[in-house]
């Protein structure tokens, strides 16, 4: 039976990451830099994400003497697995700091 | 298009991955290429230097068994000298300590580098000979630590490592390029081997030192402490043993290559004859 385990924080964020726009190919150092992901653990998630199906890949032709990049969206499977998801937590606004007093420690 | 260190250190990095993976490689090599600033293009290949160590794979092969042990190797070394400098502090205020850190791990950093990008250069047929760098760097390491054991106890005749050293280093060099029919081959398997015995040896000797504070001590050392006018005898004999390891660090890698290179250069001409 293939094991059902929940996907990391990290993994979560990228799939939320590229289903914020499901049809937009993207690139690994600019979706890395969104969720705030160094390349050691993103791309570990995108070949996991493509082995399982909800990821595609491409490569996209850039400038001149450049190699084409490797441009990445959701599948249809990434979208449906997205939507499964649990809502994303609403971000909590912190009370303010209380004011510190100029000269206030006596 | 840039060929700096970091891109030639990643192209070499990413044949450690298996071939049902090498598209991600390329996407890693195709990414870096647009990305500029020496800083992030560092960060960037670190990162995915740890994500083909690290990443379970479907295919193992020796080159990442090598790349791995001299990666937890570094590691190890790293987090011996951070624990020997954090639990002798009296090591911190000798003069020049930091200097010597800074290039200890200097070396640490050009040994790991090294070892990806010669285990990625490799070909092939020649990973099959990974293994004799794994045994050989261990066997070079044994025969360094008995020259130290050899100094403090009478069970193994001082002589005796001293001229199996060379032989054994020599003997590596013409062993890997009999096996891989070239010098070259040879050479390769001869660095990996040397950077593993010099990690391997400075692992053992550093770690028995801050572990044991520095024992046995030997009367030579007692004498030196009384005269050094140091704070207490594990401090010393630790940071002497510190010293002596960083300097192996260096010096076991080196003599090492120098010596396997001429085994190999040896065989080979003997071969072609």
């Amino acid at each position: 039976m293939p094991r059902t385990r929940a996907p990391s924080a990290q993994t979560v964020s990228v799939l939320r990451a590229l289903a914020a726009d499901p049809s937009r190919w993207r690139y690994g150092y600019e979706l890395g830099a969104e969720v705030d992901l160094r390349s050691g653990s993103l791309y570990p998630i995108l070949m996991r994400l493509s082995d399982r199906g909800l990821l595609e890949s491409a490569w996209r032709e850039t400038e001149r003497g450049r190699p084409p990049r490797h441009v990445y969206r959701l599948t249809a499977a990434g979208v449906a697995e997205v939507a499964g998801l649990e809502p994303a937590p609403a971000v909590r606004r912190r009370s303010p700091a209380p004011r510190r007093q100029l000269g206030g420690a006596q | 298009m840039t060929t700096d260190l970091s891109a030639q250190v990643l192209a070499a990095a990413v044949r450690l991955l298996p071939a049902h993976q090498a598209e991600w490689g390329r996407a890693m090599v195709a990414e870096l290429s647009h990305l500029h600033g020496r800083g992030r293009r560092r960060r960037f290949v670190a990162g995915c230097l740890r994500a083909i160590l690290l990443a379970p794979q479907a295919q193992d092969g020796p080159g990442r068994s090598v790349v791995g042990v001299v990666a937890a190797a570094t590691l190890g070394c790293v987090g011996l000298v951070a624990y020997g400098l954090v639990h002798y502090p009296g090591v911190r205020t000798g003069a020049g300590v930091w200097v010597a850190v800074a290039g200890c791990l200097a070396a640490l950093a050009t040994y790991l580098v090294t070892a990806v990008v010669v285990v990625g250069r490799l070909t092939e047929s020649r990973r099959a000979l990974l293994p004799i760098a794994l045994l050989g760097g261990s066997a070079v390491a044994v025969l360094w630590w008995l020259v130290g054991v050899a100094a403090t106890s009478s069970w193994v005749p001082g002589v005796l490592p001293v001229v199996l050293i060379p032989l054994g280093a020599l003997a590596l060099g013409a062993a890997a390029a009999w096996r891989g029919r070239s010098a070259l081959a040879g050479r390769q398997v001869v660095l990996l081997a040397a950077l593993l015995a010099g990690l391997l040896l400075f692992l053992g000797w550093v770690g028995a030192a801050v572990l044991t504070g520095g024992q046995p001590y030997d009367p030579g050392l007692v004498r030196d402490f009384h005269a050094s006018g140091a704070a207490d005898l594990a401090t010393y004999a630790v940071d002497d043993d510190l010293g002596t390891g960083m300097m192996l660090l260096l010096l076991v890698p080196l003599l090492t290559w120098a010596l396997g290179s001429v085994g190999a250069s040896v065989t080979t001409g003997r071969r072609g004859r």
